[in-house]
């Protein structure tokens, strides 16, 4: 048998790492690429391609930090895209390696080489799905999503709130994001009878300055971050944040001038996107004299809890981001943390499972709490689903950049849940529930995704049964 | 073929997405976690099952590719480095739990099965799989198997090989085999023993059939904090003195703790010097808080100054992941590390970390220290800079000198995380040259072309190809002096003339040589019986004057004696020291080490200590040509090169003569007890043992009995014996639920100790004896454990077809059965052929010539027979050791054939 020869090398330029942004080299060499990171990936473990592990793309950015390989590699660009940011790997790193940093660093990399016409606007890449006739082509949504939405609706959330009704707004931003296959429409018009998921509200909440007092004594007085999709397509799960933090002896202010969080901008490499949204809300939510700034998304959670290494090439704004930071809390983080309410919580006799948002469970390393609350309610039965921590898939606009894997993972993680035989899934992200309650819509199942303040809320309404 | 033809079939064979061949993303694939060198491969596939991995090494073989596995890329000794490049088979989408047998306690699974997601898999049923290497998150079955993979609890459990029961090697023609079938006890060379630590060299694992263990009831973890590392490790050394049997014993230094320290949350402080000793016990509830105790105040008063326990599962969880997360949080201290992986005898802990402190001075390089101490294995990192030549120049250093200390004081080159490429060029500091030929003799048989993990394990100037031929050559030199023809031809008054009994291995082995130049046989013996038959005129050599003891270090609880002393005269020795090995035979005062491991000698307490293929941790072989050779070490783990013990371990002296046998030995327990259960019939007592299966108790042994003379006065139709050892309250504990079990099952338990114990397990195993009268035969008749109770009732029931009575004498939960079947010679044939049939594994060990005669004494062959010719081949070429005395389908002038 003839041997085989190696194929002959081409030589090709190699376009490296700039000097913005530039993702750091003592971070990409804490990694002792030991391998522990690589279960709780959730590419890995549907592709087991070693490139898909965060192992592997510590290893290409390192490759591109030492002149090995170039910006132009197109595993390279496809690697950085496919990574869902969920920071599972983050969460189990023994050496504390800060992934998500060095992935949004090579992320804007990526984006500036574009910017600058240094590589292709769209890389030929293997998971550009041809036959997928229901995703518009590529290039419409890269403007539409980098242009048109994250540089004007996001950053105004006036204009967002005020597209919020139509469906233009949903299928350029939030819809695609939300739940591409699960007909939107009908769940944005409501007029139908299916409530698979929280009640999409017409009536949003726009931060004017509202002060929603404590009921009975006073024991807190906290800021809560409306954001942008939460403040428009979940002004429900807002609601009963509010009216739960009241039952809790908590105030709850809504200072006016906030906006988005910026997590879309910074997850997907647009890091100066990401600075000015942040900016503006750490100007909102200062003075305040609050002893905590909630937030009941996880994904804005986790980027609200990192404006200080955004910022932190900025010294007119590093401290006081810094300091914004510090004060903020996840609602699940903060209700476990104080004495709960538990005399005022009412039966609910129903069987839940709850699904982990990535950036609650692995960037803010919160998991135990959200149970507890559950617990909490009387009644209630927690049954655990197999990798409750496993990412849903929705991370962001990944539905839309990656949207073979994201429905991968979607089906992945509804069949785990629905193994449990639970009515509910619980969770605590809006790109969760959304991509939840797409794949149930899929499937015809008839399971209700529900925030977590959802069900603590429906408790305290409920009230407690009067004594025998 | 061309490598874009290998591509485009392997593309058509495993599907598109199988295989990988863009060169950034096959950069990915060019380090393990050693990270030592980076050599990427020519293409990656990633096949889906056994069937595909198969099909891929036969068009990487045919195009000339070498096949390098890779399971999840943990191990740092660079093993998964493909440094010739090459086809790249990644286990990681072969990762099906395929079935799981709780009551026979095993379970098939894909060699690409993450090791934490079996053990999640099967912590609901009560069972886990045993070997939990630091990496378990991530690595896979397969890893395990290639690196024999340890673990904190390994000290208790045992490392992988202990728990590999057969694995399914794809082979370079494309073909699947598998070791073994996975019976317990099956009859044939221990080729999963030498597969597992064999570093992917020996063909790809695609499957496993692994043995679970129960789940301890409960446990107890204790952090101990000490002033310096040496005086933790001498507690460590008390500790295991005392007879203490830990589920883990783990050090870390105060490096180690800065690593993980505030990660984890553990609090612990950090100052220079200090050590963390982890302890674990885990077992039944009753007892515990005792074993804890006594562990606790030895470390005491060897210096420990802070003891807490942590007491929430939660608790205990952070620790351990902590503790497994060292080696991957050395990111924290420095950027890279070099993993010194040495296993000394434990009473030199102490001394071993004096000179590594020392060595750290001296080189002024930082080291972290994180150990399984209970087992003697010690994980210097040196913490290093790999920009910094000087730097790595002093960590190669301080390494090379740690390995040469260490094999001063008895120690290995790799306790657990193999050879790889770290440490080939280390291996000749161990072994000799003739060590090196026999590893390479045995590679031969199983990668003749080099297809598999090229490149590895051999130091870089000895490759296997030319240490196997030397040796070859060597065999071929001490016969050709003479022109002899093939064994078997001279003719000889006897079978047994003459008869030697050396009295050193020196002596032995130049009448081995003799006889190799002469082209005479040899059959080895104990000496003190004659063998059961011959073959052909040999010399009989017997090694009864063989018998001293070699080393014993009580506190190091191994000992290394000649092969001819018995085993009653050792444990007389391990007496005085209130040590014990866990064996009982039919006849001690006769029987002779050398003798019991050449035929892997199990007894009753199997159940809960294991056999002798677990305990023999070295031997000294000679060769059929004379050469003398050590195989193994005596310490309690080691990867350094082939597992050949578990090869001779059950050869029937085919390959070799073993002269000594370095041992595991145990404490004998403060308590023992035996409960005698007095049941109504056969069903009753299997329903009984499916009810202790699933409990969460611990018994050492459970022997049914059946028929016979049962140890007086007890006349029941079926009689469970069943052992508990330990601490008073466990084993009291194990009584009272066993009174239990026995009611339920309508039967009546009494309760036997000390004298009137000893007598009874002796009456048990005096039921196994071999026994030579015309109308008996003695059969051994090996099943998974699950259908013990079916294969005995089918056995009765063909038995009494024939008019032959049974002496059924089984270890209940282990699926070994020995039947002493008393009839006429036909029936008894025809009896003993009806089970060969029906479950293969039925050796015939002992009967009349008439009975015997011309049946399958070993039953059916085993898949792997051709395997095991070659090794016989490679190993005795001119088969001349113990002719006729192995098995059937491997030695083709065996009696019975």
């Amino acid at each position: 048998m003839e041997r085989v020869s190696a194929d002959q090398p081409v030589s090709i330029p190699l376009i490296p790492f700039s000097a913005k942004d530039r993702p750091s080299t003592d971070i990409i060499n804490t990694c002792v690429h030991c391998g522990l990171c690589l279960s709780s990936c959730p590419t890995y473990r549907e592709t087991g391609l070693e490139m898909s592990s965060p192992r592997g793309r510590i290893y290409l950015m390192k490759a591109v930090d030492e002149g090995r390989i170039g910006l132009e590699s197109e595993v390279f660009q496809e690697q950085m895209s496919q990574c869902l940011n969920c920071r599972a790997c983050e969460a189990v790193c023994p050496s504390g390696v800060q992934y998500g940093a060095i992935l949004e660093a090579s992320r804007a990399q990526i984006e500036q080489a574009r910017a600058a016409g240094k590589i292709p606007a769209r890389p030929g890449v293997p998971s550009e799905v041809p036959d997928n006739p229901a995703l518009p082509p590529r290039p419409l949504w890269q403007r539409a999503l980098r242009g048109a939405v994250f540089g004007g609706l996001f950053k105004h959330m006036g204009l967002f709130r005020a597209f919020t009704g139509s469906m233009v707004l949903y299928q350029k931003s939030g819809a695609q994001w939300i739940a591409r296959k699960s007909g939107i429409l009908k769940l944005l018009g409501l007029a139908e009878t299916e409530t698979m998921l929280p009640a999409l509200s017409g009536k949003m909440i726009a931060p004017r300055g509202q002060i929603f007092p404590a009921e009975g004594q006073r024991r807190y007085s906290v800021a809560l971050v409306t954001g942008c999709i939460m403040s428009t397509a979940f002004a429900e799960v807002h609601e009963a944040t509010i009216r739960v933090l009241q039952k809790n002896g908590v105030e709850v202010i809504l200072p006016p001038g906030q906006g988005c969080c910026g997590a879309l901008h910074t997850h997907g490499g647009d890091l100066d996107g990401g600075r000015e949204l942040a900016r503006i809300n750490i100007a909102a939510f200062e003075g305040l004299g609050v002893d905590a700034i909630i937030i009941n998304a996880a994904g804005c959670g986790g980027t609200l809890k990192e404006y200080g290494h955004l910022l932190h090439d900025d010294p007119a704004w590093h401290e006081r981001a810094v300091a914004f930071s510090k004060k903020v809390r996840d609602i699940h983080e903060f209700l476990a943390g104080i004495e709960l309410n538990r005399a005022a919580l009412g039966r609910l006799e129903i069987s839940v499972t709850y699904q982990e948002p990535c950036h609650l469970a692995h960037a803010q390393r919160i998991s135990a709490q959200p149970r507890a609350l559950l617990k909490a309610i009387p009644g209630l039965e927690l049954r655990e689903m197999h990798e409750s921590a496993l990412c849903c898939g929705s991370a962001g606009i990944y539905n839309v950049t990656q949207p073979e894997m994201a429905a991968r993972l979607g089906a992945r993680k509804v069949t785990n849940a629905l193994a449990t035989g639970a009515a509910v899934i619980a969770t605590g992200n809006p790109g969760c529930a959304l991509q939840l309650a797409g794949e149930l819509r899929r499937r015809g199942k008839d399971v209700q995704v529900r925030y977590i303040v959802e069900l603590l809320d429906e408790s305290y309404r409920r009230g407690p049964a009067p004594a025998a | 073929m061309r490598l874009t033809d290998l591509i485009a079939e392997l593309r058509r064979a495993l599907g598109p997405e199988a295989v990988v061949v863009e060169p950034d993303a096959l950069r990915t694939y060019d380090a393990d976690a050693s990270m030592i060198v980076a050599h990427p491969p020519q293409v990656v596939a990633l096949p889906a099952d056994a069937a595909q991995a198969a099909r891929a090494v036969a068009l990487a073989v045919s195009a000339g590719l070498a096949v390098v596995p890779r399971g999840a890329g943990t191990g740092i000794a660079g093993g998964a480095v493909p440094v010739r490049g090459g086809l790249l088979l990644s286990t990681a989408r072969m990762d099906r739990v395929e079935a799981i047998e709780p009551r026979s306690r095993r379970a098939l699974v894909g060699s690409g099965v993450v090791n934490a997601e079996l053990n999640a898999r099967l912590a609901p049923l009560g069972l886990q799989f045993a070997p939990d290497p630091s990496s378990q998150r991530a690595s896979t079955i397969g890893g395990n198997l290639a690196t024999n993979a340890g673990g904190p609890h390994c000290l208790k459990y045992g490392v992988t090989t202990n728990h590999a029961l057969a694995v399914e090697l794809a082979r370079a023609d494309g073909s699947l085999i598998w070791t073994s079938d996975g019976t317990p006890d099956a009859a044939g060379y221990d080729l999963t023993g030498l597969v597992v630590g064999s570093e992917g060299t020996f063909g790809l694992v695609t499957r496993a059939l692994v043995r679970l263990t129960p789940l301890p009831e409960a446990n107890r973890v204790a952090l101990a904090l000490f002033p310096s590392v040496v005086a933790a490790s001498a507690a460590v050394s008390r500790v295991i003195a005392t007879g203490s049997l830990p589920t883990s014993l783990e050090v870390m230094d105060h490096n180690a703790i800065r690593a993980v320290n505030g990660a984890y949350a553990l609090g612990l402080p950090e100052a220079e010097g200090t050590t963390l000793l982890i302890v674990e016990v885990d077992g039944v509830e009753d007892g515990l808080d005792e074993a804890l105790e006594a562990i606790l105040a030895i470390c005491r008063a060897h210096g420990a100054f802070e003891l807490r326990p942590a007491r929430t599962p939660a608790e205990q969880a952070r620790v351990w992941v902590a503790r497994k997360s060292v080696a991957g949080a050395i990111g924290r201290l420095a950027p890279a590390y070099l993993l010194v992986d040495t296993v000394v005898p434990r009473t030199r802990l102490p001394l071993m970390m004096e000179q590594i402190e020392r060595l750290r001075h001296e080189h002024a390089m930082e080291i972290c220290n994180v150990f399984h101490a209970g087992d003697g294995n010690l994980h210097p990192l040196v913490l290093y800079n790999p920009r910094d030549p000087d730097q790595v120049r002093r960590a190669h250093a301080i390494a090379g000198a740690v390995l040469e200390l260490s094999i001063a004081q008895g120690g290995v080159i790799s306790g657990e995380h193999g050879v790889g490429l770290e440490k080939q060029e280390y291996l000749p500091l161990l072994l000799s040259r003739a060590e090196l030929q026999i590893q390479a003799a045995v590679y031969a048989v199983f990668n003749p072309g080099d297809h598999f993990n090229p490149a590895k394990i051999f130091p870089s100037g000895s490759g296997p190809a030319q240490l196997a031929e030397e040796r070859r050559a060597r065999m071929r030199q001490g016969r050709m002096q003479q022109g002899d023809g093939p064994v078997g031809t001279q003719q000889a008054a006897s079978p047994y003339e003459p008869v030697v009994a050396p009295e050193t291995v020196e002596q032995l082995a130049a009448v081995v040589a003799a006889c190799h130049r002469a082209g005479a046989a040899i059959v080895p013996t104990g000496g003190h019986r004659a063998p059961a038959a011959a073959a052909q005129p040999a010399v009989m050599l017997a090694l009864r004057r063989l018998n001293r003891i070699l080393t014993y270090e009580p506190d190091d609880l191994t000992i290394g004696v000649e092969a001819g002393m018995t085993l009653a005269e050792l444990q007389a020795i391990l007496a005085a020291h209130g040590q014990m090995l866990p064996l009982e035979v039919a006849d001690p005062a006769h029987a002779t080490l050398g003798a019991l491991v050449a035929c892997a000698a199990e007894g009753p307490r199997r159940l809960g200590y294991g056999t002798l293929r677990d305990w023999t941790l070295g031997l000294t072989v000679v060769e059929a040509d004379g050469t003398v050779v050590r195989l193994g070490a005596q310490v309690v783990k080691n990867v350094t090169g082939y597992d050949l013990v578990k090869l001779f371990v059950g050869s029937h002296g085919t390959l070799g003569v073993i002269t000594a046998v370095s041992l595991r030995m145990f404490p004998c327990p403060p308590a023992s007890a035996t409960a005698v259960l007095e049941l109504p019939d056969r069903g009753a007592a299997f329903a009984l043992l499916d009810d202790l299966a699933a409990a969460r108790l611990l018994p050492t042994a459970a022997d049914y009995l059946e028929g016979g003379a049962l140890p007086a006065p007890r006349a029941a139709p079926a009689l469970l014996c069943v052992r508990a050892e330990g601490l008073p309250a466990a084993v009291e504990r194990h009584m009272r639920e066993l009174v239990g079990l026995a009611a339920r099952h309508g039967g009546a338990a009494s309760e036997v100790r000390g004298e009137e114990e000893t007598a009874l397990w002796t009456a048990v195993v005096g039921r196994t004896a071999p026994a030579e009268a015309e109308d008996t035969a003695c059969l051994k008749l090996c099943v998974p454990p699950a259908e013990l109770g079916a294969a005995l009732a089918e056995a009765q029931a063909e038995a009494q077809a024939r008019a032959v009575t049974l002496v059924v004498t089984a270890r209940g939960l282990s699926g070994v059965a020995y039947l002493r079947a008393a009839g006429p010679p036909v029936g008894l044939r025809g009896l003993f052929t009806e089970l060969v049939r029906r479950r293969r594994h039925a050796h015939l060990f002992a009967g009349a010539p008439q009975v015997v005669a011309g049946l399958p004494v070993w039953g059916a062959p085993p898949p792997a027979a051709e395997l095991m010719r070659a090794l016989k081949r490679e190993l005795d070429p001119y088969g001349t050791m113990n002719p006729g005395g192995g098995f059937a389908w491997v030695d083709p002038v065996a009696l019975h054939t």
